[in-house]
């Protein structure tokens, strides 16, 4: 019984296996502790649950070496008897190869699904990275300037009404931390061109454009909304060897329901760049147990409940 | 030269060849790449895997593809977690496909392909850990512990008497660390069954498959390891007192 409670546990039992575990747990107390007990002591496993990362280009190998394996007969035809005319020999062979290699590519583009957007998704996905790097360098030179090492936030110079997480984006540009040509954009959520108004043309428009202009001003990243310590609002500071998500692909619409990835990949994951500049490109938004890059401990898009719980929002969210 | 369309399903690609919406003429890799580019429905996507086998042996290439793609990221994290080594995992990875399709024409249609795909990578793995002497035949004195009922203490009872786990000493990456090599740890029979079980997420009746062995021996070695886990996790705590 003890192994079917494990089987129960991790859904490794058939569907009568389990109906009938299901009664037994309705019916037996007892043995719902028990299935707890177990619970409780499978957790530690959950904190290395995540898939690894394949490495980039690994169905291209394995097809490469398939297709090779369907051109095989390709080769032993095409090879010339021993001869020894090597001039000849040599010049052959290289068109031999050419031939080959040909063959190759054929099969490989053969075995290719034609809906396969890997290639456009790892080309998205890099140059989304790269935008984001330019990003961190920015907020990282910002906090280099500022006394207390504190990245760029909106809610230490803007005002409340006009406090949103994207507001980070013309704060560098305005402060010169920031080409003005720089847009923050990932290549896999391609945004219409957007001529960026100025802090002050911003803070006085009338609250319907200003909420149009949020959306938009941080791009298609998501932004640290910050933390709540001793009743007061903070802004995380770069410090060594601390890791705290500091910005991020943008939230999936839905960010409350569920656990959806961020939209700009498709729904494989999300590039999240930390405070102290590690970088990942992360399969799920959760980072550990109960911890959520896109919520708070509380479940809400807003600013961490304390100095460790890190919350990134979309660029129309408010920092508070 | 013919200017053909935008690219579209079904596209054949001729020397020459120019397509319209890009700015320059393609070379023939180019055409290949912008054909895997282009986003529109396709049908593989929505086939099952013994479909996308009998596809593929029907002579539609693609399927074998699409099958490939669909298990990247299960296959090469089981095998990942498995060898404990990235390059290894890589080559055991593409060695299973490469085996897969020297099989095919072993493959009995409608038999589930997801257990099939993983006796061929967990036999992959094997050889590749014999190669590199690491492979651990099970000996007769783990044979007798795992099977023995008797003689292993129930994990209920050690549970009853176990304090904190690891995660109330230790936390982020150190505790992850520490976790992973405590299943690294294990028995190699024992590992199989719990990466299959926890990590891949499969019944006890695909995992008896995978493993020729029986259901009730895939019970008994997951019971076994979880044990393993709980002592070794045990000492992890006492000594991070």
């Amino acid at each position: 019984m003890e192994e079917n409670l494990v089987g129960y546990l991790l859904d490794a039992l058939e569907a009568d296996e389990k109906a009938e575990m299901e009664k037994c747990l309705r019916e037996q107390p007892e043995m719902r502790n028990q299935l707890e007990l177990l619970r409780r002591a499978l957790k530690p496993l959950e904190v290395d649950r995540e898939q690894p990362e394949p490495p980039t280009g690994l169905i291209w190998r394995t097809l490469s070496l398939v297709a090779e394996e369907r051109c095989r007969p390709v080769r032993t035809a095409g090879l010339p008897a021993v001869s020894n005319r090597s001039i000849v020999a040599q010049s052959f062979w290289r068109r031999a190869d050419v031939l080959i290699a040909a063959a190759i590519l054929l099969c490989v583009a053969a075995l290719i699904p034609p809906g396969i957007t890997y290639v456009q998704f790892l080309h998205k996905r890099s140059g989304c990275q790269e935008n984001l790097r330019v990003l961190y360098s920015a907020m990282r030179s910002y906090a280099d300037h500022s006394p207390d090492k504190s990245f760029p936030h909106p809610a230490d110079s803007i005002d409340e009404e006009h406090n949103v997480a994207g507001m980070v984006v013309p704060i560098l540009y305005e402060n010169g931390f920031l080409e003005k040509s720089f847009r923050p954009h990932c290549p896999g959520n391609e945004q219409k061109p957007y001529a960026y108004p100025s802090i002050e043309e911003l803070c006085s428009m009338q609250p319907d454009d200003f909420a149009r202009h949020a959306r938009r001003i941080g791009g298609c990243f998501a932004y640290s909304l910050g933390y709540w310590e001793a009743g007061k609002h903070h802004a995380h500071r770069y410090e060594q060897n601390v890791r705290i998500p500091l910005i991020g692909d943008e939230p999936p619409a839905d960010v409350m329901l569920g656990n959806a990835n961020s939209s700009n990949h498709g729904g494989r994951g999300q590039n999240v760049i930390f405070t102290d500049g590690h970088f990942e490109f992360r399969t799920t938004r959760i980072l550990e147990p109960d911890d959520d890059i896109y919520l708070n401990r509380w479940h809400q898009v807003a600013a961490g409940v304390d100095k460790n719980d890190a919350v990134l929002g979309a660029s129309g969210v408010p920092v508070k | 030269m013919a200017v053909l369309p935008a690219i579209s399903p079904g596209t054949k690609f001729l020397p020459g060849d120019v397509f319209q919406g890009c700015s320059e003429p393609f070379t023939f890799i180019e055409r290949i790449r912008c054909r895997w580019t282009v986003d529109f429905a396709d049908p593989l996507t929505s086939c099952t895997d013994e479909e996308l086998l009998d596809r593929f042996r029907e002579g539609q290439t693609e399927a074998f593809g699409e099958l490939v793609r669909r298990y990247e990221r299960e296959l090469y994290g089981y095998l990942r977690r498995y060898l404990g080594n990235g390059a290894l995992a890589e080559d055991v990875f593409q060695n299973t496909f490469l085996q897969l399709y020297k099989k095919i024409e072993q493959y009995e249609p409608g038999r589930p392909v997801r257990p099939w795909l993983y006796t061929i990578a967990t036999n992959q793995a094997i050889d590749a850990l014999r190669r590199q002497g690491r492979h651990q035949a099970v000996s007769l004195d783990e044979k007798r512990e795992i099977s023995a009922n008797g003689e292993v203490r129930g994990l209920l009872n050690l549970l009853e008497e176990q304090g904190e786990g690891p995660e109330s000493r230790l936390e982020g990456e150190e505790l992850r660390e520490k976790i992973r090599a405590s299943v690294d740890a294990l028995p190699e029979v024992m590992k199989q069954v719990i990466l299959l079980a926890y990590y891949q997420g499969l019944k006890y009746r695909e995992i008896a498959e995978i493993l020729g062995i029986p259901v009730g021996t895939v019970k008994s070695r997951l019971h076994a390891a979880l044990v393993k886990l709980q002592k070794a996790w045990r000492e992890l705590s006492l000594r991070e007192v």
